[in-house]
């Protein structure tokens, strides 16, 4: 058994990460000391998404977007998106709200179908789940995009949460939601689709915020530890960020040694 | 055991799918090529309940003659006959290609031509210099745009090169701590399921 030759600090790192999640968890388990979360504006406009469609008597709905949970690149977007989904699903059904959720690829939906799902039974009302709760449209993405603008104008949806993993049809989904005057929640890390969700949406979760509102939302003190872990990762490539600036400008490579190891 | 057993599946899967990338052991690399092709029988199975999922949302409302019936009683039709031609006629079938090359292509392609269109309905939405930043927006994008088009290059011979930089230095540098942040973000929620600390994907209680 081997380590492959450059991979080797990319495999330390990743070790490194966990062993501090994990140690971060227990620690988070034992003490009792109360966690300061950074408030996310896009997470505290979720209560307000619920609130007015509640109020409205409107359906709220969700879309993961195209990525597919399988996927290595879009896999994770899109597990971020349901730990949001599990929250929302759990307080519409708790209000007595109507919640749609549309999806491309069926892998995400047979997964959001058992998140909507557990969200009922958490809430003690699983007869109040539908079908229709968890919709599967269509996995070309613009036949997809078009189905899901169809039910949100034919619904006349209060609020739009587009959280997960989005390709040129979250430009659709805005802008139909805009049309509406619904109110708009989104969250990605793609470079190239987040400048359309932010000129959009009323909120977006940007990049990592989008990996953060599960936990934060989930209010477990286990999940805060993994965030704790997260932002120890960012000091640390931080420092090698400005470090290895350094040393390369004046010439010393052992850096670019060190990551290429 | 109905949460228990997905959670100790999903970690040994999910460690193991990991070391593959690091580390040359052929018992390991082995089993995890033939986990990663396990991944096509289950997307075929999602693919049923999805279809399934069609079938249990558009028949009821066929049925019931409500709302929108006669768009679910196309989409059924066409999606029994795209499963009957396909699965008994072949792929290379011309119906079915009618059906892909006729119908779904050209759709798709209007849908993504609407695109031009969404775009400046938000940018003129969008570019208003309400406040600092907004302002700072509006005068980065009417330089990026001129420094693409051959007016701004008549305008000032700077204002390539002031787009260009705009481009590679706070543009890049800002994707790039997208980049990273979102890498470490990923290890940590990747973590969160392997470990079983979110476990909202695997439905009801135990």
């Amino acid at each position: 058994m081997n380590l492959i030759a450059g991979k080797i600090f990319s495999f330390l790192v990743l070790i490194a990460l966990s062993v501090m999640t994990v140690l971060l968890i227990q620690r988070m388990r034992q003490s009792k000391e109360p966690v300061d979360i950074r408030r996310l504006a896009g997470l505290d406009a979720l209560e307000e998404v619920v609130g007015r469609a509640t109020e409205t008597g409107r359906p709220i709905h969700y879309n993961p977007g195209i990525g597919s949970i399988e996927s290595a690149s879009t896999g994770a977007r899109v597990l971020g998106g349901m730990e949001v989904l599990g929250w929302l699903s759990f307080q519409c059904a708790r209000y007595d709200t109507r919640l749609i959720t549309t999806h491309s690829s069926p892998s995400s939906y047979a997964i959001a179908r058992e998140v909507v799902r557990n969200g009922y039974v958490q809430a003690g009302k699983p007869e109040n789940f539908r079908e229709e709760s968890a919709q599967f449209l269509s996995s070309n993405q613009m036949a997809f995009a078009m189905g899901a603008v169809q039910i949100m104008q034919r619904e006349n949806i209060a609020s739009n949460v587009l959280i997960g993993s989005y390709g040129a049809e979250c430009l659709l989904l805005a802008e139909a939601g805009n049309t509406l005057g619904a109110i708009q929640i989104s969250g990605d890390t793609n470079a190239y689709q987040l400048p359309f969700l932010i000129v959009t949406c009323d909120y977006s979760l940007i990049a990592e915020e989008l990996f953060a509102a599960g936990a934060v939302l989930s209010n477990n003190r286990d999940v805060y530890g993994s965030l704790i872990a997260q932002d120890y990762g960012k000091i640390i490539a931080l420092v090698l960020l400005v470090v290895g600036s350094l040393m390369v400008t004046f010439g010393n490579k052992a850096i670019v040694q060190l990551l290429s190891w | 055991m109905k949460r228990t057993v997905p959670i100790i599946v999903s970690f040994i899967v999910g460690m193991g799918l990991m070391l593959d990338n690091f580390v040359k052991f052929a018992p390991l690399n082995t089993a995890a090529v033939s986990v990663r092709s396990w991944l096509v029988i289950i997307a075929l199975f999602s693919i049923m309940v999805a279809a399934l999922n069609l079938l249990l949302v558009h028949i009821p409302r066929i049925r019931k003659r409500s709302g929108t019936w006669t768009q679910s009683a196309v989409l059924i039709t066409f999606m029994l006959l795209t499963i009957f031609t396909g699965v008994f006629m072949g792929t290379k079938n011309t119906i079915y290609a009618t059906f892909y090359d006729g119908i779904l292509n050209p759709g798709s392609t209007t849908v993504n031509s609407l695109l031009a269109f969404f775009i400046a309905s938000a940018a003129v939405r969008t570019f208003k210099a309400r406040s600092l930043e907004s302002s700072l927006l509006l005068l980065t994008a009417i330089l990026l745009m001129l420094s693409n088009v051959t007016i701004g290059s008549a305008i000032s011979k700077y204002i390539p090169i002031l787009g260009q930089w705009f481009t590679n230095v706070p543009n890049a540098t800002a994707q790039r701590g997208l980049i990273i942040t979102s890498s470490l973000a990923f290890v940590t929620i990747s973590l969160r399921n392997i470990l079983g600390l979110s476990t909202q994907w695997l439905g009801g209680k135990d």
